[in-house]
């Protein structure tokens, strides 16, 4: 009996292994294509940032580690003294601090509207839907320059407190911080809400009534019960729109002008006017490095919760 | 202390989507009184609105019209955080985020019990269900008839007045939903609380409560003992929800203070006596239950004649289906193990004869 039973098991085993090898056969073409795609950039991107600059762009194909060095240093030409690159570290500074609250802004907005189309009627949640993702069918570029027209100082909204009268100047507003947060929370806040309510929708609202009827004002039904209970949603949307911020490129450079960069536009500003390809690699590495730290803090500190939560 | 008023439903009207097309009015004027430490069933094929009698006592929905009472005190414009009433839900709704304890423990947390008390109280529900091993489990490591019991303690934790079962064992298996309603029946004892049972399953209602409620379109229909409801029901809906009947239709020939005189149709009648409010020459329904009826032995006056249609054993019983040139047959049910099993064969002529006393007349 036992015998048959662990024969059948290996005879299971075997198959299931086959059909393990079958499917990764399938996948070989997209898994090729991946490997390709990203590894191969990400390897000449290491290399590059190991060589020397080109007088006019590209590198010499000489070792170095002047770039790394340059990520963080930086060596006056006058008198070869070695300071802090500060001008790197606030960009870089800016470009965390912004995404991260280009993140909270998406959450605090994005969250109850979620919950709003998850709460309504299953017919007319997909026409709120498809309201969400409407700005996807315009050109990114596009949208920003569109907020730019909002916001500059002639623009709709200074014109219309103007001519109200509510002020006498026009308020700066185009080339600041709040610009650029303004513009990335409205690229990315889709990416936000749809996550979150991808879990919502599969959230059994009997919950909150359970939760209410065991005497849970509103703000416990939130935090014990609602927010738990999408979290994988509310984690999965924060990555999507933080990891994109982190890198973001036209929002900062059409919002910001020239003065306030990120990450990314140094990043061009590299491999462009500053002839200096190396560094432009090694902050492309930093960047890729601080998105992975990131991620592993954020996951790492979600699932946590969610074992003390269990316990 | 059976007849102390728990929840006082007076006149109470809900009505969805008010004043739109798709308006439906699923309770109208509906009054009832469920007293203390009762089983209070309230039974009704789905769109009743037994469900929502339930929801409105629990306070997730609001009245249209009419006001509840629970202690006296109104309560019908109260959110559902501040009654002392909960509810044990048709699929559970138990926290999956949460243990077995962590669940029983919530409502007893949100009410700000101490830690230790909370602690108590979990362990004490714990063995009143019979779940303490089962303390640290997840809720989708259990079983379903587990689950069950576990929202059968969150409900009954915070001790309230009154706990609402909505439908909780139609998602068990036959088995189990026995077992369960024998639980249930002890749990309510053990506890003293007012249990208000909602179910379509009029076995369920009969087996389990001290009071039916028999509802339809919105409306009570009957409220009363469960062998009042099934010996005497007061109209025709509730004879045929509940148990078997056969409906014979009748006209009242003519009557006195206390016999009446009806034609049953074939040139028969019967003599019955006389409810106190009909007239002659009137409409009405006789009500018979299939075992309250006889085949005729030498020493019976028959009532009805008619063929043998069809011989139907199941085991326990036998069921004659006679046709009486009726609608539909007349049927009567005959226990095997009472040994007055007549050899019939199909076709054959039988007469029928039934204790007058247990013919119902209903009015309709």
């Amino acid at each position: 009996m036992s015998k048959t039973r662990t024969h059948q098991e290996s005879l299971e085993a075997q198959a299931q292994r086959k059909e393990v090898k079958r499917n990764l056969l399938l996948s070989t073409p997209a898994l090729i294509v991946l490997i390709c795609a990203a590894s191969g950039p990400l390897l000449i991107m290491v290399v590059f940032s190991f060589l020397t600059s080109g007088d006019y762009g590209g590198v010499k194909w000489e070792w170095s580690t002047q770039a790394w060095f340059q990520v963080a240093f930086y060596r006056d030409i006058f008198d070869d003294t070695v300071s802090i690159a500060d001008a790197h570290l606030s960009i870089l500074w800016r470009s965390v601090r912004l995404s991260f609250l280009t993140t909270l802004t998406a959450f605090v907005l994005g969250f109850p509207t979620a919950y709003f189309i998850a709460t309504r009627p299953p017919e007319t949640r997909n026409i709120w839907l498809f309201l969400v993702t409407i700005p996807f069918w315009t050109n990114l570029l596009i949208r920003t320059f569109a907020i730019l027209e909002i916001i500059r100082n002639q623009g709709v909204v200074n014109s219309f407190l103007l001519m109200l009268g509510v002020i006498d100047q026009p308020l700066d507003m185009l080339y600041t911080d709040i610009a650029i947060l303004l513009g990335m929370t409205y690229v990315y806040i889709p990416l936000m809400i749809l996550p979150i309510y991808a879990s919502m929708e599969r959230f059994d609202f009997k919950l909150v009534e359970a939760a209410y009827d065991l005497y849970a004002s509103r703000w416990k039904v939130m935090k014990r019960v609602i927010l738990p209970l999408v979290k994988p949603g509310v984690v999965a949307g924060s990555i999507l729109v933080f990891i994109p911020s982190l890198g973001a490129y036209v929002t900062p450079r059409v919002l910001g002008g020239g003065k306030n960069l990120m990450l990314g536009n140094l990043i061009e500003l590299q491999f462009g006017q500053g002839r200096n390809w190396p560094l432009g690699a090694a902050l492309s590495l930093t960047l890729l490095a601080i998105v992975m730290i990131a991620l592993i803090v954020y996951v790492r500190s979600a699932q946590k919760q969610g074992t003390t939560h269990g316990h | 202390m059976e007849n102390t008023v728990a929840i006082d439903v007076s006149n109470v009207s809900k009505i969805f989507a008010r004043g739109t097309a798709q308006e439906v009015k699923a309770l109208d004027d509906v009054s009832v009184a469920i007293f203390q430490n009762e089983f209070f069933t309230l039974l009704g094929p789905s769109g009743c609105g037994k469900t929502t009698l339930l929801r409105l006592i629990a306070g997730f929905e609001h009245p249209t019209f009419g006001s509840i009472q629970l202690d006296g005190a109104e309560i019908s414009s109260l959110a559902p955080y501040d009654r002392p009433v909960n509810t044990v839900f048709q699929n559970y709704a138990l926290f999956p985020h949460m243990t077995v304890a962590e669940n029983i423990g919530f409502g007893l947390e949100m009410q700000g019990r101490s830690k230790t008390e909370v602690e108590t109280t979990v362990s004490e529900m714990l063995g009143l269900v019979r779940m303490e091993t089962l303390r640290d489990r997840h809720i989708d490591q259990i079983s379903g008839g587990q689950q069950q019991r576990v929202a059968l303690a969150r409900a009954l934790a915070p001790r309230p007045k009154v706990l609402l079962l909505d439908e909780p064992l139609s998602a068990l298996d036959l088995k189990l939903r026995k077992e369960m309603q024998v639980e249930l029946k002890r749990l309510q004892h053990e506890t003293g609380i007012t249990f208000v049972f909602v179910t379509h399953d009029q076995e369920e209602a009969l087996t389990m409560s001290d009071r039916v409620a028999v509802m339809n379109n919105g409306k009570i229909l009957q409220v009363d003992h469960p062998h009042e409801i099934y010996n005497r029901p007061n109209d025709r809906f509730v004879a045929d929800f509940i148990g078997d009947t056969n409906f014979i239709r009748a006209r009242i020939i003519d009557k006195d203070s206390t016999r009446m005189h009806l034609d049953i149709g074939g040139e028969k009648s019967i003599q019955l006596p006389t409810p106190s409010d009909l007239s002659a020459n009137r409409e009405i329904t006789l009500a018979i239950r299939p075992e309250q009826a006889r085949i005729c032995g030498a020493e019976d006056t028959p009532i009805f004649e008619g063929k043998l249609a069809e011989t139907i054993y199941i085991g326990t019983d036998t069921h004659y289906q006679i046709d009486i040139g009726t609608d539909s047959p007349f049927v009567i049910r005959v226990q095997n193990a009472s040994g007055e099993v007549p050899p019939l064969t199909q076709g054959d002529r039988v007469a029928i004869s039934i204790d007058s006393a247990v013919i119902q007349v209903l009015r309709d």
